[in-house]
């Protein structure tokens, strides 16, 4: 199934998008996980940083296991420098 | 209480002007408000070697950043039985100098405002989805994403 992953900060600016789409195998249980590792095959020159990033399903971290439906949305959230 | 709602969270370009936020810590049932200011600073020092920054830019997640500060406002409210808790983070460019982020809060006693304030800024500063963008004296710009 197709899903959009929206980016931020460095993310954004190497991928030159504020998201992107992936396409991740149309059976079976979609987790987070499998969502940052398509995230990382598309744009590879993300992949140093990813494995440092968490993913927010609906505004919230998830863990790699959890589900991921096909509404939901999900931004890929970079190690934070608020404040 | 009297006045404000007890949780207000506010995530803008404008300037954060602190005279204009403290009214909405009165409460005539507490003794305590306390502020914290986080202030652009012009040097840092990475690995011995001193950078000069010339301002900072802000980028946040709006709906995920607004919903994570209203539940930790909640949070530190009970925890430290806070009367009012008030959280203004700054976005877009910041010169030096000014302030990205005011934290206010009051509590009948001064020791759970204390309490509150660092508690508020350490979970802030980890899981709240604001990022800055240092653009340096020499024309270099630089996300900070801190991995450790």
């Amino acid at each position: 199934m197709p899903v959009r992953v929206q980016l931020f900060a460095a993310l954004r600016e190497a991928a030159g998008s504020d998201s992107i789409e992936i396409d991740l195998r149309p059976s079976g249980d979609i987790s987070a996980g499998d969502v940052m590792r398509a995230v990382s095959e598309k744009l590879p020159e993300l992949a140093g940083l990813i494995p440092a990033c968490r993913l927010a399903v609906n505004d919230r971290y998830v863990s790699e296991d959890d589900a991921i439906a096909p509404s939901d949305s999900l931004a890929l959230i970079p190690p934070v420098s608020g404040g | 209480m009297s006045g404000s709602p007890p949780l207000i969270i506010r995530l803008g370009e404008e300037p954060i002007e602190l005279a204009k936020l403290e009214n909405l810590l009165e409460d005539p049932d507490t003794g305590a408000q306390a502020w914290f200011l986080g202030v652009t600073r012009r040097k840092t020092e990475v690995d011995g070697v001193t950078r000069v920054t010339e301002r900072l830019f802000y980028e946040a997640n709006e709906s995920m950043a607004r919903k994570q500060l209203g539940r930790l406002a909640e949070d530190a409210r009970i925890q430290f039985e806070l009367s009012k808790v008030v959280i203004v983070h700054r976005l877009g460019d910041v010169a030096i100098g000014e302030a990205s982020v005011a934290v206010g809060c009051s509590s009948k006693h001064r020791v759970a405002a204390f309490q509150a304030l660092p508690w508020i800024m350490d979970q802030l500063k980890s899981d709240v989805a604001i990022w800055k963008r240092e653009l340096y004296a020499d024309g270099t710009k630089e996300w900070v994403h801190p991995t450790q």
